[in-house]
């Protein structure tokens, strides 16, 4: 066994290991095929402050080594989620990181005051970059100023862990990051979903009812990995790497580069206990070669 | 109990120019009408996405998946060997009905994959079949079906069995003094609607399994809600199993 804990702003995780927002449901769906309690923290689904329906239509397309979705931020709404949900989860020992989106400063601030109250979240994960939903978060995932006031607005109304999600739809992400910083978040979990699209050949339609997805799983990880690596010498606070992570080695890889801790994506939909097992195969990795977790993250040889 | 496991392929065996049968070792015993995720398991990542599969048979932990090629996932899938591995995640989603009187099985093309299990599980004294297919040619497994229960075959050019769509035999049927106390239905969504209108016409109970694209089968990923006239429905966790009033136009 190795010390696999670190700590992100005032949360410390039991090892690096996370589940990302929007692949993992609200937590129970995943109970038959892991023990929760073995990994580091998972991210509930973006929660908004009333309850959203979600896209219309075709709402996922798989494409080479990855997949699009559109599911348009679907959710429960911060009342059934507080009031139905976390009585679900409270129970598990280990981290559990609200991701939370509005669509104007006023409702980020609100969701976060609200969300706030309750003792058992352990950190809340700003979603400024889902492209999924027309009105959404790409305007404020994208202006680095309009990022540094949001998350300064709602850094006022919330002492849990702040972690604000950033979107790789921008020309420089380590600019972002640094608003993020600025703005006085405790760290920054890259990268959320690419922007893309795919056309049904026959009919020359979007195959997705909203035409334009976000693109995930290992087909994104060579640039998610490009702009952890930048970001974590960009930026004093942790990184939490994200981005086509399906296998024991890219765990290591995004580690390697800087990212304090990792979120495993679409990959649980492929093999829904791989959390689990990517957390037992890092303390096997590590105890095998006597390396402390400190030692290799960061260890990029430049 | 549910799992996710990676077994190894068994039997593979081509039953016409487009299904084939595979079966795989699999403890959890599922229930009628549920359905599995599979994906080849490993460790490849195109194709990345697990595919939904109805369950043909499940017999003393060994599962049989009827499946037809509609793309490259399940064209590669086809490809394979006995003895190469797989990924199985299930048994997922809910159950059809049962009866304890006269149950009629309608399934169209490859809808008819899990109308075999169902109809050798339901406990109902009175079981029939009606398949549709769309001719003799690209029909399957007939003999199969008949082994469990009295089957009436349909077909689009009349090759095989009666020239008639499958909610028109039903019709036939229960006119002539044969109406079921429940039908179970799968295939494509406009032949489960026009069963429904003729089970309402008889008043019928009718349940009918749905398919739409899933990421994960589990309700994680919140890829396969469709609207249907009635409701909006996840149909992995909610379904995959609908009564009829989903067919109806929400008021």
């Amino acid at each position: 066994m190795t010390d696999l804990r670190v700590h992100i702003g005032k949360t410390t995780l039991k090892n690096p290991i996370l589940t990302a927002s929007g692949t993992f449901g609200y937590g129970p769906e995943f109970e038959p095929y892991l023990d929760l309690n073995r990994i580091g923290g998972f991210c509930t689904k973006g929660i908004s402050l009333e309850p959203r329906p979600g896209n219309p239509g075709i709402r996922i397309v798989e494409t080479s080594s990855g997949m699009l979705n559109s599911i348009g931020l679907e959710n429960c709404g911060s009342r059934v989620f507080l009031d139905e949900m976390m009585p679900k989860i409270a129970h598990y020992d280990t981290a559990i990181i609200v991701n939370f989106y509005a669509y104007t400063e006023e409702d980020f601030v609100k969701l976060a005051a609200v969300l706030s109250e309750n003792d058992r979240i352990d950190a809340l994960e700003m979603n400024l970059s889902c492209p999924n939903v027309k009105q959404g978060g790409s305007a404020f995932g994208a202006d680095p100023k309009l990022i540094e006031s949001l998350t300064a607005a709602v850094r006022k109304v919330t002492t849990k862990t702040l972690i604000v999600k950033l979107s790789p739809n921008v020309a420089d992400i380590t600019v972002t990051a640094r608003a993020a910083e600025a703005g006085g978040a405790d760290a920054v979990s890259l990268i959320n979903t690419l922007v893309g699209t795919a056309i049904d050949l026959r009919t020359r339609r979007f195959i997705l009812g909203n035409k334009v997805g976000g693109l995930s799983g290992p087909a994104i990880k060579p640039v998610a990995l490009r702009m952890v690596w930048q970001t974590a010498k960009a930026v004093k606070i942790p990184v939490i790497g994200m981005g086509g992570i399906a296998s024991l080695g890219d765990v290591l890889d995004f580690l390697i580069v800087g990212a304090r801790a990792v979120q495993v994506g679409s990959a649980n939909f492929v093999d829904p206990g791989i959390a689990q097992n990517l957390a037992e195969g890092l303390d096997h990795w590590l105890t095998e070669r006597t390396e402390t977790l400190d030692q290799l993250i960061g260890s990029i040889q430049e | 109990m549910q799992r996710s496991i990676v077994t190894k392929i068994a039997d593979l065996m081509p039953i016409s120019n487009e299904c084939f049968l595979m079966a795989v070792p699999f403890e959890s015993e599922p229930l009628p009408g549920q359905f599995v995720m599979i994906s080849f398991g490993d460790g490849r990542t195109d194709p990345f996405l697990p595919r939904p599969i109805s369950i043909f048979d499940w017999d003393d932990g060994m599962l049989t998946l009827l499946i037809r090629v509609v793309g490259r996932g399940t064209l590669l899938m086809a490809r394979r060997t006995v003895g190469e591995p797989v990924r199985v995640t299930g048994p997922l989603g809910n159950s059809f009905p049962d009866t304890a009187g006269r149950v009629c099985f309608i399934g169209g093309g490859i809808g008819i994959a899990p109308l075999y299990y169902a109809a050798k599980r339901s406990t109902a004294p009175d079981k029939s079949f009606i398949l549709g297919f769309r001719s003799a040619e690209q029909s399957y497994l007939t003999d199969d079906y008949l082994k469990i229960a009295t089957a009436h075959f349909v077909s689009d050019d009349g090759s095989l069995g009666d020239k008639l769509f499958p909610h028109q035999k039903l019709d036939a049927l229960a006119k002539s003094g044969e109406k079921p106390d429940l039908v179970i239905t799968c295939g494509p969504e406009k032949m489960m609607a026009a069963v429904h209108e003729v089970a309402k016409k008889h008043g019928i109970r009718d349940h009918h399994s749905l398919e739409s694209r899933m990421g994960c089968g589990i309700g994680a990923c919140l890829g396969c809600r469709v609207q249907m006239p009635g409701a909006s429905v996840l149909v992995c966790k909610e379904g995959p199993i609908f009564d009829g009033s989903i067919f109806e136009e929400k008021k």
